[in-house]
């Protein structure tokens, strides 16, 4: 059975600056996998690749099996959802009102329908009273509960998380990672883009170590923090307990 | 001191022919509507298009907005009217509203009027647009598609209601513009308000009324702006994005 | 709020026209009105032509080039009402005594044969065309109506346009002759054809009945401030002022209207105006 999701050899460059430079990795099911990395080593183009809202240049991407370049790319982007640095939330409509226009709009849900399955959502990142609240009237934390149900909603088979805590001040990342770790447990399967070594050391199933473009190291959590192979690993490691 | 010595006969005169006025008022408002109206239905896909559009047919856009927007109004209309071959439409029988006694205007005039003022609206409510548009963070949009909207349901969904919202303000500038700019119809012979009130004064009863004319005029307009900018602030309100500082 | 009106019309209107219409100085109207009232509050002296100046200025109606058929229709017709003494009827209505000259295609034994006419003119020159209670009427417009009945064409009802777009309207054939108190000049013929004169318009120099300006010639205008509508006959005339030394650049006043001119003589902010005599005489009259 073909892997949920196999990067093979995936280049892409910008300009001059060779982003990535030939990755090749895979997940299955229920896995979850963190990204780790300095910035600028290509963590964010891996992801955005995923659901081509970046076009990569040479190699291939698979979902289950299927070339994602071969995939009418709306029909692609249903599959895998993706929660964002900034929230991105739909200034103009509430929170339910996020979440209901993928439904309406791509599962083709009638309103009605559409508006219980947000509810639900919504409450499964705890937000059932934030309902009817513009994204203005949120807190950047819940902002981000928001994004998060606005990408459950469609049900994806995969979904891509890109520095979900970055934007948020230190007393609110607790409750998005919170949310992020009961979906781990619920099998959901995610590709997770972050800085939070305590989040990757304890949900995840495989870390990255994402560096100039290559994968400089990868593992289980417990492998890659505690005996870490390579010196460049080491090196990431101690500028971030420092 | 008496500043002005405006006289009760001259407003007497400017009473007796009301009527007059408000045929132009009438011709005035069509005018005024039926620009802006044409200039929203080219100029809001005419921003769109600037913002999203690629290769030739955003140049096409672009230019055609220069050129509008570069040209005198009083020379697109006289080249609208005579430069396109407007089906003969005759005349258009206006008013019957009483007591407004019914009119004709010249149906070929109003055309190549609302479509020189129309187009030229347009011109300026794609600018309005774009930068309604531009202003609008570029994430959302890219959100939109990764929840697998199509790019033109994207901008259908996301951009546009917040786009429109902040194009209001610009809009009413442009409701200004275009309402003044009607007296230019007269060029090819639309006799709009300004018209009609310098009718009553080049007639020789009307002569020592000129300032009594023009000060109603004025008036006319400063109400019609007036009312429509009230009107449009509250729409504004009324559809306005909540910010959470007022909560 | 009218501050704003004004930007807007200055922005955008930036070309104004000939003899007529306030257009885009309608606000800058108001201005002048209002500036004139605060001068020296004067409005009620009323105004007299001091003396006239010969131009030889001829008015003609316009046909299109090569239209000799026509042309030469307009020329008998003319003939014709003025042997039949319609136009000095018409004379006496607009610039005597002011009696109605009546039905003026009464008596005309023209036909209908030929086809119809469509006469275009800009109104607001009284007495030639101007609008009164709505209708259209003046000198040019009742001659013309005169002058069509005693041809084999029909008369087809008049167009109003802008004075400028009058020659660009004949050509283009939304009208097939203008009656407009247009002066023949060189340049216009070159690019439409005249019938013969039908009016003759010396320049008048009107000046305020109240104030102590009462020149009898131009040297009497010497230091003078003398206004006129800008691109008029009037205007050549104020301009040859100033070319023979007699008043200074500074002293011209140009008005986009010629009842704005009138309305700031009265005011007293200028000293003379300079317009058509039958204008002129029309004002001096009221």
């Amino acid at each position: 059975m073909a892997r949920l999701l196999a990067f093979d050899d995936v280049h892409q460059a910008f300009g001059d600056e060779d982003v990535l430079r030939g990755i090749s990795v895979g997940m299955d099911r229920t896995d979850v996998e963190v990204v780790i990395g300095p910035s600028g080593s290509g963590k964010s183009t891996l992801l955005r690749c995923v659901n081509r809202l970046t076009e990569f240049d040479a190699g291939d991407i698979r979902l289950d099996g299927e070339s994602v370049t071969a995939m009418d790319v709306d029909a692609l982007r249903r599959r895998v959802g993706m929660v964002f640095q900034g929230f991105n939330l739909f200034a103009h409509r509430t929170a339910r009102g996020n979440v209901t226009l993928g439904l309406t709009e791509v599962r083709d849900i009638p309103r009605g329908e559409a508006r219980r399955i947000a509810d639900e959502n919504l409450a499964r990142v705890g937000l059932s009273a934030q309902a009817d609240s513009y994204p203005a009237e949120l807190s950047g934390g819940q902002k981000q509960r928001v994004g998060i149900a606005r990408a459950l909603a469609m049900e994806p088979e995969l979904l891509l998380f890109d520095e979900p805590t970055s934007a948020l001040d230190p007393e609110l990342i607790g409750e998005v990672l919170e949310v992020m770790r009961g979906l781990a447990e619920e099998g959901m399967t995610m590709l997770v883009v972050s800085h939070e070594m305590g989040f990757a050391r304890s949900v995840a199933d495989t870390v990255t170590f994402l560096d100039d473009g290559v994968v400089a190291e990868r593992g289980p959590p417990e492998q890659l923090f505690e005996h870490p192979e390579r010196d460049r690993t080491r090196e990431f490691l101690g500028e971030l307990d420092t | 001191m008496d500043i002005l010595p405006l006289q009760a006969g001259d407003w007497a005169f400017v009473g007796t022919n009301w009527w007059i006025l408000m045929q132009g008022l009438y011709v005035t408002v069509l005018l005024t509507v039926g620009s802006l109206l044409l200039g929203f239905l080219a100029g809001f896909p005419g921003g769109a298009i600037e913002v999203y559009g690629r290769g030739p047919l955003r140049s096409v856009v672009r230019g055609v907005g220069v050129l509008l927007r570069g040209t005198p109004i009083v020379v697109l209309i006289v080249l609208f009217f005579f430069g396109v071959p407007w089906p003969d439409i005759g005349a258009v029988p206006l008013g019957g509203l009483l007591p407004l006694p019914a009119f004709e205007i010249n149906g070929q005039a109003l055309l190549a009027s609302t479509a020189a003022l129309g187009l030229r609206s347009a011109a300026y409510q794609s600018q309005v647009f774009r930068g309604a548009i531009r202003s609008i963070d570029e994430g959302q949009l890219e959100a939109a598609r990764s929840v697998g909207l199509s790019k033109l349901e994207a901008v259908r969904h996301v951009v546009v209601p917040q786009a429109l919202r902040r194009s209001i303000p610009g809009f009413q500038n442009e409701f200004t513009i275009v309402l003044k700019d009607t007296s230019i119809a007269f060029a090819v012979g639309l006799a709009e308000l300004l018209t009609r009130g310098f009718e009553l004064f080049t007639q020789p009863a009307g002569q020592t009324a000129v300032v009594e004319i023009i000060l109603t005029v004025s008036a006319i307009y400063f109400v019609l702006t007036f009312l429509t900018n009230r009107t449009l602030d509250r729409v504004e309100n009324r559809f306005a994005i909540p910010t959470g500082e007022s909560s | 709020m009218l501050g704003s009106l004004d930007d807007g019309n200055m922005v955008r209107n930036d070309t104004v026209d000939r003899r007529s219409y306030l257009r885009a100085v309608a606000a800058g109207g108001v201005a002048v009105g209002l500036a004139g009232c605060n001068g020296n509050g004067n409005g009620e002296g009323g105004v007299e032509v001091a003396f006239e100046i010969e131009t030889g200025e001829q008015y003609g109606f316009g046909v299109r080039e090569g239209e000799s058929d026509l042309q030469g229709a307009l020329d008998d017709g003319l003939q014709a009402a003025r042997q039949e003494g319609v136009y000095s009827d018409l004379i006496e209505e607009y610039f005597g005594n002011g009696d109605d000259a009546g039905d003026v295609t009464e008596g005309a034994d023209g036909g209908t044969g030929a086809g119809t006419i469509t006469p275009g003119t800009a109104p607001g020159f009284a007495p030639f065309e101007f609008k009164e209670g709505g209708e259209l009427t003046g000198f040019d417009v009742e001659l013309t109506e005169a002058i069509v009945a005693r041809t084999d064409y029909e008369f087809g009802g008049f167009e109003e346009f802008e004075f400028d777009s009058l020659i660009p309207a004949l050509q283009d054939g939304n009208i097939d002759m203008i009656a407009a108190a247009m002066t023949i000049t060189d340049d216009r013929d070159e690019e439409i054809d005249f019938s013969n004169a039908y009016y003759e318009a010396n320049q008048a120099v009107l000046v305020s009945s109240s104030s102590d300006v009462d020149p009898s010639g131009r040297e009497d205008l010497e230091g003078r401030v003398v206004g006129a509508q800008s691109g008029t006959t009037g205007e050549g005339e104020v301009d040859k002022l100033i070319d023979d030394g007699i008043i200074s650049e500074d002293d011209k006043r140009t008005y986009n209207n010629y009842e704005l001119a009138v309305n700031d003589l009265e005011s007293g902010n200028v000293d003379a105006v300079i317009i058509d005599v039958p204008v002129a005489e029309n004002f001096a009259e009221r």
